[in-house]
């Protein structure tokens, strides 16, 4: 099989979809994993609170693996009949994934910010617990909208239709 | 991109938790309260005091209580901090302590009080051994505090003198330490001691009427107040005081002080003073959701909060009036 520039650059684009947002995502996710165990350390029974709290920075991951599975329906990567796209389609597949890959990489470290700060109120006033979920909830929307414009751009957005 | 907020979030979380447990006023108004030494001792065990409980009715000695405590704020900082020379801004307070009680008692032929601090990091033989004059195994910043204060006590020859080169030793040390670090807070915090100290000598001295070289001796530099200008004001009248160190953020305490003096209240109020600004300082690491700040907070509260609790069951012991006890931490909470 001829690989084509524009190849290229769609496969960089399904990679960025899903790496950037799990990086993300696991520094997020990491962070408030690391400010837990150390309530957890002093109090055992903060572990299912804090849980809740270490789940929410992980979205992000999961919004660019499913761009990604979207973008690789569309190159055909699932029916083994690869588009062979030009350098221009390639191109908009990376546009088109960019708002997911940037907001969904940095709205993770920043959601991890704000849900590791949530832990300290949990292990001071775990009655509260609905408060710091919602700041962190709060981040989610920017995430939520960076994927739904990277799922409409390569939904509608790419007349792909390869060169022979 | 994460940084120290990410090297400190299991330090954050744990210390988080840990504060709950602080002594807060309420806890500080029973102990002052408690009918007897017994009582103060049951909150202490309720606030998570191991040492504090009472075993077949034999009543834990205050120093087991307090050293206690210091260990297990020693081994809190050790396993959480990545920062290993966070640990002097503990154990240089012990041992520079160990260094002032064993000097004194070798000067003075006096017995060495009971309270030599437990977990400093420099064995009391090395400490002694240097006392004698084999000051080789001990570290350096020591070593050079043994000696200033062995000096100025050959000219001055009483017990305070080594109080005050080795109190002024260890902040420049530790000031020294906290810039090499690189945490902001942490150099606010001791240069707001050094501050505090400064203050504490130059009111005290005035209310005795102690010749201007002696304050000038006993200041330390590296704070927020330069020891020029304080020497430039001591003669100068309470009001002018004040005035003369605006700007330094050290103003509202200097003139609640010399006001407080000039109306002859004792001078446990400079104390007083002193430390609720230091409390100002510490809490606003309470605001902080991560990084070192909360850790560092922490171990500056709960340093103040031992001398507290030494404070109360040694007044308790003495039968000292309980309306003393809480005039003099009256503003003192965490």
């Amino acid at each position: 099989m001829d690989v084509t520039v524009g190849m290229i650059l769609g496969f960089l684009g399904i990679a960025l979809a899903v790496a950037l947002p799990g990086v993300g995502s696991a520094m997020g996710v990491g962070l408030v994993g690391s400010a837990g165990s150390g309530v957890v350390t002093e109090d055992p029974d903060k572990f299912g609170q804090i849980l809740l709290l270490q789940v929410i920075p992980g979205t992000q991951g999961i919004y660019g693996l499913l761009t990604g599975f979207v973008l690789m329906m569309k190159l055909g990567v699932f029916s083994g009949n690869v588009l062979r796209l030009t350098t221009f389609e390639g191109l908009l597949v990376i546009m088109a994934v960019l708002p997911i890959a940037i907001v969904g990489w940095l709205s993770a470290i920043h959601q991890g910010k704000v849900a590791a700060a949530g832990v300290g109120v949990v292990a001071k006033r775990p009655e509260e617990l609905g408060k710091p979920v919602t700041f962190a909830a709060m981040v989610e929307t920017y995430a939520v909208l960076a994927f739904l414009a990277s799922l409409l751009l390569i939904m509608f957005g790419l007349p792909l239709k390869g060169v022979a | 991109m994460l940084g120290l907020e990410s090297k400190y979030a299991y330090a954050t979380g744990r210390v988080r938790v840990l504060e709950t447990r602080l002594l807060d006023r309420g806890r500080i108004d029973r102990m002052i309260d408690a009918s007897d030494l017994e009582s103060s001792l049951k909150v202490l065990a309720e606030a998570g005091y191991a040492r504090a409980e009472l075993s077949e009715k034999v009543h834990p000695s205050i120093d087991d209580i307090i050293a206690g405590e210091e260990g297990r704020l020693a081994t809190l900082v050790r396993e959480t901090t990545p920062e290993p020379r966070l640990i002097d801004f503990i154990t240089a307070r012990w041992d520079h302590h160990n260094l002032k009680t064993m000097l004194k008692a070798k000067l003075h032929r006096v017995p060495p009080e009971k309270a030599v601090a437990r977990h400093g990091m420099v064995d009391l033989a090395v400490i002694e051994r240097a006392i004698e004059g084999e000051a080789r195994d001990l570290p350096h910043h020591l070593a050079e505090a043994l000696r200033a204060a062995k000096a100025a006590h050959d000219v001055r020859a009483v017990p305070e003198t080594i109080d005050i080169v080795v109190d002024r030793e260890m902040y420049t040390y530790l000031l020294a330490r906290a810039r090499e670090i690189s945490i902001p807070y942490l150099e606010g915090l001791v240069r707001t001691e050094i501050d505090m100290l400064n203050l504490s000598a130059f009111f005290r001295s005035r209310r005795m009427g102690r010749d201007k070289g002696l304050v000038a001796e006993a200041l330390v530099p590296g704070g927020r107040i330069s020891p020029t200008k304080l020497v430039a004001l001591y003669e100068q009248p309470p009001e002018a005081v004040a005035g003369g160190l605006a700007g330094t953020g050290c103003e509202v305490v200097a003139r609640q002080a010399a006001s407080a003096l000039a109306e002859g209240k004792p001078l446990a109020e400079l104390e007083r003073l002193s430390e609720a600004a230091m409390w100002e300082r510490i809490r606003k690491a309470r605001y902080v959701p991560l990084g070192p700040e909360p850790l560092i907070g922490y171990m500056f509260a709960k340093l103040h909060e031992l001398k507290l609790v030494r404070l109360i069951l040694v007044g308790k012991t003495s039968g000292m009036a309980r309306e003393s006890m809480r005039e003099r931490l009256r503003d003192v909470h965490v």
